[in-house]
């Protein structure tokens, strides 16, 4: 009997199986897919083309993580994905490189006043940054507990609180509560330097960049840096996958076992605890405690069952948002695209490249969204791995992810109206592209488009939700993923969550699979 | 005697006047209208027909407040009863919201959501209130002040201080969708939510405006704002405070860091030794104080205070009572009746031009009420979502009457039989409120209700307890906490700030 199921391959699973296999329990992951790494895959799609299916770029891979399982060691390497390139229809376009004055001739281009304050913004960012991290790190307490323990952390977050000048603390609010744009309009006064910056905010959200509670987003950016592992974001040398499966070598080696190709199909109950899993082929696997690295609504609408659950945990689980809002096309391309603005094929696109031309392009592409329909005009997130990593691709061949956004899980008729929709979304997206690299279709060799329908029906995510629930203020921290059960516990006996849906929450962060492996070890389940 | 000068006439003006003119102040109240009230001030619309106020909503001005100021002395009195609120459809029933009940909306479960919902609303008022009706506490001072209010929150109960803490930072729509079955029922209810934001009901925050707004609410006052600035006046004066009208104050005269008195159009001084701003913010230190006298900081903070008024106000006088389409007669009415109706005219809003489809919150009275108007007739006051934010060039005439037509037919349609009792009217969009009451960015509640401008953060970190960092000078308006309406906290706790320490 093992001390620990996980169900779900993906990397919170696999590095909560590391840890609680370093700590010597015996622990077996659940797999569905042929493939580890749920939505931080390697994939190869097409013959020596090898995508990062879904997630796509790393930012906040925690450093203890990386550390702590001596990720390195077993393979993993992070490139530098240091310039961003927002191309135009007209005039040059802005790149942001790594080098500060470089960046500064670019913006000056604008503004000369916006040139002049972005260092100064980003220093008060790091500041931000560097306050709000070990939020990260620390499990959420509960604020209406009276346990010693509680009000202990709580104390310490509110001194910590308390520890800001006035200044910082006005900052902080803001960046807690502002629109990106509005945050941003503080600061500067270009919007080609505002639409870009501002988009960072959006990603995964169900937002718009001028909606309230987007600023905060920005943070991350930041917060990467600090971190001093790698530069704010970076590529996994073979794909993002090579994330999870580099956590998945250090699991199998501190002794865990992990099996793909298993599809569980149900949490065994007994007496309101769980007691193990059923697999969709009829084997039963018991163990001392059950983890789901599955979102909330998967697990426990799915797995558990809503009989065995309370009103109000199902109240609390049916408010729970999810909404999913992108898209993914993948391509594999028979050469580089030239991009019209900036003729040739140089160190520019090398970093991410966004299709975020103006504010109003970004708010309107949230508008189709608000009321069901695929943006007709999307933002888009263009990263070309291959110019960082050429293992990813044969020789002179390149692959593309294309992030997209809104693609809304719930279209106006329907979310299953999606199949029948793909091919014209996949559509929009390179006739959009193309509009700015008019000999990208020319160039394709395949095309996989990923809808938010593909996402939930592929990759095991409810309503196409990448975070495995929205990131908004009221899903995060002591609310994540339902007030009272933020600390990794479940109202089933039994039963704990080490995914997405777990605080802090999505992105490849890793961070909710390792404190619920410490949380679990801590409370002596196993 | 300590001598006070007080900008503006309007309804924060005139409580702070009273406050201080009762505590034995030398009160010198400067208006640049030619009548006193600002927003509360009825103004003419036709012969024998006067509006009732820019801002018309009395129900949150405060009972502490008119008791403090013994306003019950000059004859003000409260509606026994809120108004009714009528929530129209096209082609479907009206739901008629009266008090904490909601008829017409067909299904008992309805109502049943809505009766939980108000129980819970009612339970945590008083603790919101508390909090409300303070100075805003400093979340960086000493922490003992800050200790009642945080166990009077933890009394509310882990489940309920739960709730309060998650629903706030959420959008309105997701919050009443979860908590009323009838969605029409919620998106009549949210523009309360939208009051002084620059938002639309899928806008994260908007939940936390519509708490602060109802857990403050009582009954409207007899008469309506006109009443009340009627009331306000009479007892400022009776209390020792002087009116000067049609003085336009052009400089706050600051030596040293220390308020000398206002300076007006033509060139006169009055001395002070206290100045007290009610104008917004903005008008206050980007235009009134020199800028030598003001550290940048703060300079660049009230800079960012964003003010995008996105409200018009229609006044109209009515040659009868209009009544909705199944012909029962109207006190209030909105015609919102989904939360994509509503975001979808806020849309226009972010691209700088007016909502073709406006949502309306039509209030009427007659002169049983006690509006000004001959009987049988009535006036009505129409708040209309979402007009076009004040910009360089200006609304131009044809602009102006595309957009009081779109209005006149989306009261026609709530309203059948309206525009032909239509005597005559008055259009106030954010560029005439800018014009005519001196709000920057045309908007009615002197600075945006966001999370980070309430409270301590209001109308900036500095300048949140009314004081300001020049000796002497102190604010009042609406852009101080709690923000917008006509709640007469600001005017009462600035005045008691200054009461505390002269």
């Amino acid at each position: 009997m093992y001390d620990a199921i996980v169900i779900g391959g993906g990397h919170n699973g696999l590095a909560c199986a590391a840890y609680l296999a370093k700590a010597g329990r015996k622990v077996l992951v659940l797999e569905r897919r042929h493939v580890l790494g749920g939505a931080a895959v390697t994939e190869e799609l097409y013959p020596g083309f090898k995508y990062s299916t879904c997630s796509y770029v790393v930012s906040l891979l925690r450093p203890q993580i990386i550390r702590e399982l001596n990720l390195a060691k077993h393979g993993l390497t992070i490139l530098p994905l240091e310039c961003s390139f927002t191309p135009h229809l007209e005039g040059p376009g802005l790149v942001r490189w790594p080098e500060s004055a470089k960046t500064r001739d670019e913006i000056a281009r604008y503004s000369k006043r916006d040139a002049d304050v972005y260092p100064e913004f980003g220093r008060a960012m790091l500041n931000l940054a560097r306050w709000v991290k070990p939020i990260i790190d620390m499990p959420a307490p509960d604020p209406t507990s009276f346990m010693p323990q509680h009000l202990s952390a709580m104390a310490k977050l509110a001194q910590r609180f308390r520890s800001l000048s006035p200044e910082a603390l006005s900052q902080m609010t803001k960046m807690m509560t502002l629109s990106a744009v509005d945050f941003l309009d503080e600061w500067f006064e270009s919007p080609i330097l505002k639409a870009p910056m501002a988009v960072s905010g959006i990603i995964g959200t169900f937002l718009g960049v001028r909606s309230p509670g987007t600023a905060y987003v920005l943070l991350h950016h930041y917060m990467g840096e600090i971190d001093g592992a790698f530069r704010a974001w970076g590529l996994s040398k073979g794909g993002t996958g090579e994330i999870s499966l580099a956590i998945a070598r250090a699991a199998e080696q501190l002794g865990a076992d992990i099996r793909v190709n298993a599809p569980v199909a149900k949490i065994l109950m007994k007496n309101g605890s769980a007691q193990g899993v059923v697999l969709e082929n009829g084997d039963e696997l018991k163990a001392k405690i059950v983890i789901s690295g599955c979102d909330p609504a998967l697990t426990f609408n799915g797995f558990v069952g809503r009989d065995h659950l309370d009103s109000e945990f199902l109240s609390h689980l049916d408010r729970y948002r999810l909404r999913g809002s992108s898209g993914k096309v993948n391509l594999a391309l028979d050469a580089l695209p030239e991009f019209t603005c900036r003729p040739g094929r140089g160190l520019h696109m090398k970093g991410d490249i966004a299709i975020a031309p103006s504010i109003d392009y970004l708010e309107r592409a949230y508008d189709d969204a608000k009321y069901g329909e695929f943006s007709k005009r999307p933002y888009m997130n263009v990263v070309i791995p291959s110019l960082t990593d050429p293992s990813v691709a044969p020789p002179g061949k390149h692959v593309m992810s294309i992030f997209v956004q809104y693609a809304p899980y719930h279209l106006k008729g329907g979310a299953d109206q999606w199949p029948q929709q793909r091919d014209a979304f996949g559509d929009t997206v390179i006739k959009t592209l193309a509009e700015y690299c008019p000999d990208l279709e020319s160039k394709i060799l395949h095309r996989h488009v990923l809808t938010p329908w593909d996402l939930e029906k592929e990759y095991g995510l409810t309503e196409g939700n990448i975070f495995h629930g929205e990131l908004s203020l009221e899903q995060l921290f002591f609310f994540r993923p339902a007030p009272g059960w933020a600390r990794y516990r479940t109202p089933i006996d039994r039963l704990w969550m080490c995914g997405s849906g777990a605080h802090p929450g999505g992105g490849v962060m890793a961070a909710p699979g390792r404190l619920a492996a410490l949380r679990i070890l801590k409370e002596g389940a196993v | 005697m300590t001598r006070v000068a007080v900008i503006g006439g309007g309804h924060n003006a005139l409580v702070a006047a009273a406050y201080l003119a009762k505590s034995g102040f030398d009160v010198d109240l400067l208006d640049k209208a030619d009548t006193p009230g600002g927003l509360a001030r009825s103004r003419p619309i036709a012969e024998g027909h006067e509006s009732l106020g820019t801002l018309s909503d009395t129900a949150r001005f405060r009972g502490w407040v008119e008791d403090e100021l013994e306003l019950s002395k000059v004859g003000l009195q409260r509606v026994a009863k809120t108004h009714r609120l009528t929530l129209h459809k096209p082609e479907a029933p009206p739901i008629y919201v009266h008090g904490n009940t909601a008829d017409g909306s067909s299904a008992e479960s309805h109502k049943r959501s809505y009766q939980a919902f108000i129980e819970f609303l009612t339970r945590i008022s008083p603790t919101l209130r508390t909090v409300i009706d303070q100075t805003p506490l400093d979340p960086l001072g000493p922490v003992m002040p800050l200790l009642g209010p945080l166990l009077k929150v933890r009394r509310l109960g882990a489940k309920d201080m739960t709730e309060v803490m998650r629903i706030s930072s959420m959008c309105i729509a997701d919050w009443l969708r979860d908590s009323l079955e009838d969605e029409r029922l919620g998106a009549g209810l949210c523009l309360d939510g939208l009051d002084g934001t620059w938002a639309g009901p899928w806008s994260p925050w908007t939940a936390l405006n519509y708490l602060l707004k109802w857990t403050t609410q009582g009954t409207p006052i007899v008469g309506g704002a006109p009443a009340l600035a009627k009331a306000l006046i009479e007892r400022a004066e009776q209390l020792g405070a002087r009116l000067h009208l049609q003085r336009t104050v052009t400089k706050i005269v600051v030596e040293n860091n220390v308020v000398r008195g206002v300076e007006f159009e033509n060139g006169q001084m009055h001395q002070a030794d206290i100045v007290l701003s009610a104008l917004d913010p903005k008008m206050t230190f980007l235009n009134l104080v020199s800028r030598g006298a003001t550290p940048p900081s703060l300079i660049r903070r009230v800079d960012n205070i964003r003010m995008r008024g996105t409200t018009a106000i229609l006044d109209v006088a009515l040659s009868g009572r209009p009544v909705d389409h199944v012909g029962t007669s109207i006190e209030r009415l909105r015609n919102a009746h989904s939360f994509d109706q509503i975001e979808q005219a806020f849309d226009c809003s972010k691209y700088g031009r007016a909502s073709a489809h406006p949502i309306i919150d039509i209030l009427v009275m007659d002169a049983s009420g006690g509006a000004i108007c001959p009987d049988g007739h009535s006036i009505a006051s129409v708040t209309v979502r979402y007009a076009r934010m004040l910009s360089n060039d200006g609304l131009s005439e044809q602009d102006r009457a595309e957009f009081k037509s779109c209005i006149y037919s989306a009261i026609e349609s709530a309203c059948p039989g309206f525009r032909k009792m239509v005597i005559a009217d008055r259009l106030q969009t954010p560029d005439d409120l800018h014009r005519d009451y001196g709000l920057s960015g045309g908007h009615l509640d002197q600075g945006e209700m966001a999370p980070d401008q309430l409270l301590f953060m209001r109308p900036t970190i500095e300048l949140s307890k009314y004081k300001t960092p020049i000796s002497g000078l102190y604010l009042c308006s609406n852009g101080s906490h709690p923000g917008g309406g006509l709640t007469g906290v600001a005017g009462a706790l600035a005045a008691k700030n200054i009461i505390k320490n002269p």
